[in-house]
């Protein structure tokens, strides 16, 4: 292709030693043409690299969410299900403590924390702790008798941790 | 490179989302929540909390916990008197009488408290994406004034992001649902938040956004609906039970989030069920709460909160119409509350238009002020929208089944190969038919073109390794070649673009393929049947003749009728009794080689090289590979 091309391109300074009017024209918009192509050029590399870039960082993503996808699956469904757990305490809480039946569901409620402990999810009481709202929710606070201000009254709800991170706070009372 | 992100800061809940490869996604914060309560506490310890953490301990700390710091934004002291009697923590008047919050002790200006905001926001962002965000676009109320937007363009300073604009949450919302590249357009925007409403007249026209006209009520939102329930729970348990519920701070929590639940709910059913056991008790023993809620009695219990929506929209209307707008041509719903049924129906009646769906009424603002940053940051640019494949693409293979190789809705450019083989014995050739369509079977797609691939050198059925490769450029071209990959022979063929489909056409295909999904995969079913029934009739034929006298005759002739029963019923046109067949040919063939193999084991020195290859076939179908080429009818060699 090249040779074809010089064999063409040769003889014409021969024709004309100075280069004219239409020449000059024609190596402008060859030369314009040059930078048009250039800076698009630069612009789609740009574009490609930063799609590239994208690319790469929504792959780390998706391969980071994929891994923790299970565990917030079964998270969910555990926060689904806890109001219930919570219910059954308070049905043991509130029950004849001479029933005989009482034992029995007592057991029940113990093996469905044990599921839970075999899948990570394990409960938490922080009666007497400091409050702590990354761990806790104030539903209220009140004077309390011997207890420390700003410590944990009372638990309304005990909360949820699975696997070291919260999937449910625990509901307290803090101390005024 | 860092990245521009879209944030809505709203008044209660703030959301963020980001453009990526042209499509937003709304991006987590730290906790897993795709929004963060915008709030924001001065701890006793000195420590700032945000998010979801302040709010939990607001009843502990409410003069410092600043929540609705939106409403103070860019705002006169004097002016916000009646917002600040509502809320528990102290606001004063700024050196120019500028509203200030004082909490810990120090006054804060509501662009710093909101930076605080942003800063989680942005700190979060950057966690997630794993890289830095420098930059974003927010959104504020179409009715903020100059002092508002500049006030909150200071936040975005404050928090470290470069505001590369400030847009209206109407506008972004419209811009969610791609309504920028209407012309001469109508827009209203039904906003039904947390705690504000607000209406907006939009007129859209080459791009241009221009607000006609707003209104709206900034007190009213999904809390006051939750409320409505919880006040009628606590009537009803009061009337039955004696109890009063509102003075139990727990029960009122549960009562609360049980009231949220069912107004949800009740967005998909038409009753629900509101269950608390063991709310509270008395001297007789534990209280139970169990109330059935309706849709029809939600909308009762809210009806005077619903007619608070009509004045403003009718108000908007007409200051727009007295703006030269006719007719809206559009609705956009924004906030969780305009999920309910109740209010859908209320915006349809007093517009006339169904509204558009699709994006989460949380996050729609959040998602329009993304796309916004993008189209500053350049990521939408015309060649970066790829386009897709409309149709699947594939071969035809044994028994007329289209073998499918690029799935519809495909991003182009794209490739696939996969390797087939020969369906018959020495089998010279194979013929690649190109097929375009959802059906299952050949006949009823597309045909784009066939080719031969010839000069296979001589070999048994299913050993020859064909790579038959799909390329799609970035114009919508299709190249597909087959090559043998045992002597590198190869032929191709190239389809260009489109092939003629029309729209109509392509939704004619597709929907075809739905109507016929259950026959199909009859038809489907039944050729898999008959070719895996062929292919095993042939694999033990094989194998019979390969092992020759190491089954005894009584076996052979037991086979050999097991073959013969497959091949009798290849016929039918049931792939149930065609399988039923297959299977008892290949236990039969699998008594023989365990036989075999305990004879084997009995006389361990010898017999061990062919005993191998007895256990290759006794899967039949193990090493079967998706077959190109018409069906043969195999001469029996036995």
């Amino acid at each position: 292709m090249s040779d074809t091309e010089e064999i063409v391109e040769e003889p014409k300074p021969a024709l004309a030693d100075e280069p004219n009017d239409s020449d000059l024209a024609e190596v402008e918009e060859d030369l314009d043409e040059l930078v048009k192509v250039g800076a698009q050029r630069d612009e789609y590399l740009a574009l490609a690299q930063r799609t590239q870039a994208d690319f790469e960082n929504y792959r780390k993503r998706v391969a980071r969410d994929a891994a923790t996808a299970q565990e917030r699956g079964v998270a969910k469904l555990a926060r689904e299900l806890l109001p219930a757990l919570d219910n059954l305490d308070r049905a043991l809480d509130s029950a004849d403590k001479h029933d005989p039946l009482l034992e029995g569901v007592r057991l029940v409620r113990a093996e469905l924390a044990a599921a839970l402990g075999r899948v990570g999810i394990e409960s938490f009481s922080p009666v007497g702790e400091t409050f702590d709202p990354a761990e806790h929710e104030a539903i209220a606070q009140q004077p309390v008798e011997g207890a420390q201000s700003g410590s944990v009254a009372e638990v309304y709800q005990p909360g949820y941790r699975m696997n070291g991170t919260i999937i449910r706070p625990a509901r307290v009372v803090v101390a005024q | 490179m860092p990245k521009t992100i879209g944030i809505d800061l709203g008044t209660t809940n703030s959301c963020m989302a980001v453009l990526e490869g042209g499509e937003p996604t709304v991006i987590e914060n730290a906790e897993g929540g795709r929004t963060t309560p915008s709030v924001v506490a001065f701890a006793a310890s000195g420590e700032r909390l945000v998010g979801t953490v302040a709010k939990r301990q607001a009843v502990t700390n409410p003069q410092n916990t600043i929540f609705s710091i939106k409403r103070f934004m860019g705002r006169k002291e004097a002016e916000v008197r009646e917002e600040e009697s509502i809320v528990p923590y102290k606001v004063v008047a700024g050196p120019n009488g500028d509203a200030r919050v004082e909490a810990a002790g120090e006054q804060h200006s509501p662009p710093e408290i909101s930076a605080m905001i942003l800063q989680k926001l942005k700190s979060d962002a950057e966690a997630y994406l794993g890289e830095t965000v420098d930059s974003a676009v927010i959104t504020v109320p179409a009715y903020f004034n100059d002092d508002q937007r500049q006030a909150t363009k200071d936040a975005g300073k404050i928090a470290g992001l470069d505001v590369k604009r400030i847009i209206n949450e109407p506008t972004a919302a419209s811009l969610a649902y791609g309504l920028d590249k209407e012309h001469d357009q109508t827009i209203l925007v039904f906003d039904l938040g947390g705690g504000t409403f607000d209406v907006s007249v939009l007129e859209i026209g080459d791009g241009v956004f221009e607000v006609k006209s707003t209104a709206g009520d900034n007190h009213l939102g999904g809390d006051n609906f939750d409320k409505a329930i919880v006040d009628w729970l606590v009537a009803d348990f009061k009337r039955d039970q004696g109890i009063d519920l509102a003075a139990d701070p727990m029960a009122l929590q549960r009562l609360y989030e049980a009231a949220e639940k069912a107004k949800i709910e009740l967005s998909t059913t038409q009753e629900t069920q509101i269950n608390l056991p063991f709310i509270t008790a008395d001297a007789s023993g534990p209280k139970h709460l169990d109330s059935r809620l309706t849709r029809a009695k939600l909308s009762e219990l809210t009806s005077t909160l619903l007619d608070r929506v009509v004045a403003p929209v009718r108000q908007a209307l007409d200051d727009a119409k007295d703006k030269g707008v006719k007719d809206i041509d559009h609705v956009v719903l924004v906030g969780g509350m305009t999920r309910m049924p109740a209010v859908q129906e209320k915006v349809k009646q007093l517009t006339g238009k169904e509204p558009h769906r699709g994006v989460n009424p949380d996050e729609v603002v959040a998602v329009g002020a993304a796309i916004q940053a993008g189209v500053l940051a350049g990521d939408v640019k015309d060649v970066l929208l790829l386009d897709v494949t409309p149709l699947t693409l594939g071969i035809e293979t044994k028994g007329g089944v289209m073998t499918k190789l690029i799935e519809r809705n495909t991003t182009i450019p794209t490739r696939k190969s996969e390797v087939f083989s020969t369906a018959e014995d020495n089998q010279p050739s194979v013929e690649i038919h190109v097929l375009q369509g959802e059906r299952e079977m050949a006949t009823y797609n597309k045909s784009l073109g066939k080719f031969q691939l010839t000069g296979i050198p001589p070999a048994p059925r299913g050993i020859p390794q064909v790579e038959v490769a799909f390329d799609i450029d970035a114009n919508g071209i299709l190249n597909v070649s087959a090559k043998d990959l045992g002597t590198g022979k190869e032929q191709k063929i190239e389809i260009k673009a489109g092939s003629g489909l029309s729209e109509e056409e392509i939704k004619r295909m597709v929907s075809d393929a739905e109507s016929h999904a259950d026959e199909d995969r009859k038809a489907r079913e039944l050729a898999e049947a008959r070719n895996n029934g062929e292919n095993a009739a042939y694999q033990a034929e094989r194998q019979l003749a390969d092992l020759g006298d190491q089954v005894d005759a009584d076996s052979k002739t037991r086979i050999q009728d097991a073959i013969k029963e497959v091949r009798d019923v290849l016929t039918s046109e049931d792939p149930a009794e065609i399988s039923a067949k297959t299977e008892a040919l290949q236990s039969a063939f699998h008594a023989v080689s365990e036989a075999m193999y305990q004879r084997a084991q009995e006389q361990a020195a010898t017999a061990s090289s062919d005993g191998g290859a007895a256990g290759d076939g006794g899967g039949g179908e193990s090493s079967e590979e998706d077959v190109v080429d018409a069906e043969v009818v195999d001469e029996s060699k036995a």
